[in-house]
């Protein structure tokens, strides 16, 4: 025998009997808490699970927010770090610049210094190209017959002699340095007073014809004698750096270092004097 | 237009070589990118063109170097001419041959200049060095190669854009005809 299983139908009645109970306590619960202050039962509840989830939410926010933030930090980093290192760039561009005026001014302030010592005329002149071969030491300027420079005027700096004029062309100058072997100085021991002719060797002097019997020691300063008349008396040439030790001949076989840096020359003075050597 | 390239390029290498050149350490030397651009005149151009500019830029390497006029033009002419002779001859244009090529001509124009000094001078010039020489040599040797191709190349540059200019050329014939 089969039983079938019938299905409950809820009885309408207890239905609506079930949910008048749930709504009465319902709003007996309201009832209570309106105006009290401490949570009950159903609001602990209600916290416990809302809280937790509200952690979970919050936490996940927060890191998701931390992270868009460092990203947006990181580019606003990024893009300050770009601008400050333009304004670095700028600030050193600007401070090199700076430094080279004070440096020229300082060269230039101290050729007029060396101008205030002659009683010719002088120049001041800008050195724009030396002598590309390896035979000759000369040096290009940029003042010529249309500044007043002539051939065989005398060129210094505040450090001491450097050469003479050799050519000429209306706005530029050729200048044999001193320290060419074609090149010949009327020169005097400055503690001796042993006369001389500095002759360049290429690279530095040679202080030639200082007879034996005159003292001369390393570290002696050596001047212009302005016997020649092309230069000035008293002008710095070099230091003797070695006395040749040689028993034969009558003249001492000198060294002398120029006191002039030959390679880092960028302006000179040019005496605007009449020489009769040049020819 | 070639010669005023060249012409300017030779201006442009003396420029270069008495004053940006001249700031270079002792060790690294100064690059004579010049006397390379006249041994390629004397293998690629003909002798009235070349021997023209090889005597300009001599003029010019005078003006700021040495104080003897005349000795740069004629050592550069002479190895011109010789480069240019012995090249009808021998297959000194082909690249193998450059570097060695410009070395010697380079110790012969230096040795040329410096006998020349030693005559007209009173006092002889800076002493025969050897190491300033070779180091100069070497700079030449090296380079030989490259800037030769380096000037074909502008030679061949500078033919092309003659090339490109139809806009200035007048067009021969009816042009038509072929439409019609």
């Amino acid at each position: 025998m089969a039983y079938e299983r019938r299905k409950k139908t809820p009885n309408p009645i207890s239905r609506i009997l079930l949910w008048a109970i749930l709504i009465a306590l319902a709003l007996t619960a309201i009832i209570t808490t309106v105006g009290r202050k401490e949570f009950g039962l159903s609001h602990r509840l209600a916290l416990e699970a809302l809280g937790s989830t509200q952690v979970v939410f919050t936490r996940a926010t927060q890191f998701v927010s931390g992270i868009w933030h460092h990203y947006l930090d990181l580019v606003g980093v990024s893009r300050e770090n770009d601008r400050l290192r333009q304004e670095i760039k700028r600030y050193i561009a600007l401070n090199a610049e700076y430094r080279e005026a004070v440096a020229t001014n300082v060269r230039l302030n101290q050729l007029l210094d060396l101008a205030q010592n002659f009683d010719e005329p002088v120049l001041t002149a800008h050195v724009i190209g030396r002598d590309p071969a390896l035979w000759f030491k000369t040096m290009t300027i940029d003042k010529g017959i249309s500044a007043g420079v002539q051939k065989g005027m005398p060129v210094v700096t505040v450090e001491g002699v450097v050469g003479q004029v050799i050519n000429v062309s209306p706005r530029y100058a050729k200048v044999l340095l001193a320290t060419d072997p074609n090149s010949a100085v009327d020169a005097i021991v400055q503690s001796s007073r042993a006369l001389g002719i500095v002759k360049g060797d290429g690279h530095g002097y040679r202080l030639d014809y200082v007879l034996k019997d005159s003292v001369v020691n390393q570290d002696d300063l050596v001047v212009t004698s302005g016997m020649g008349g092309v230069f000035p008396k008293g002008l710095l040439i070099g230091q003797v750096v070695e006395v040749g030790k040689d028993r034969r001949g009558m003249f001492h076989t000198i060294t002398v270092r120029p006191a002039v840096d030959f390679r880092e020359l960028e302006y000179v003075t040019i005496i605007l004097q009449a020489s009769s050597l040049a020819d | 237009m070639r010669f005023l390239l060249l012409f300017f390029l030779g201006i442009f290498f003396i420029a270069l070589q008495s004053t940006v050149f001249q700031a270079f350490p002792e060790w690294i030397g100064i690059p004579d990118l010049l006397f390379l651009l006249v041994v390629f005149l004397a293998l690629h151009c003909r002798s009235v063109t070349g021997g023209l500019l090889t005597l300009l830029f001599a003029i010019g390497v005078e003006v700021f170097s040495g104080y003897f006029l005349g000795l740069y033009a004629v050592a550069y002419l002479l190895v011109f001419f010789i480069i240019k002779g012995l090249s009808a001859k021998f297959a000194l244009s082909e690249e193998d041959h450059q570097p060695s090529l410009a070395a010697l001509a380079y110790i012969f124009v230096n040795a040329f200049v410096y006998l020349s000094s030693l005559m007209l001078a009173d006092e002889s010039p800076n002493p025969w060095g050897w190491g300033g020489i070779l180091q100069r040599v070497l700079i030449v040797t090296i380079l030989a190669i490259p800037l030769s191709r380096w000037f074909s190349s502008l030679m061949s540059w500078c033919d092309q854009t003659q090339g490109l200019r139809p806009f200035f050329r007048q067009k021969k014939g009816n042009q038509y005809k072929a439409g019609v």
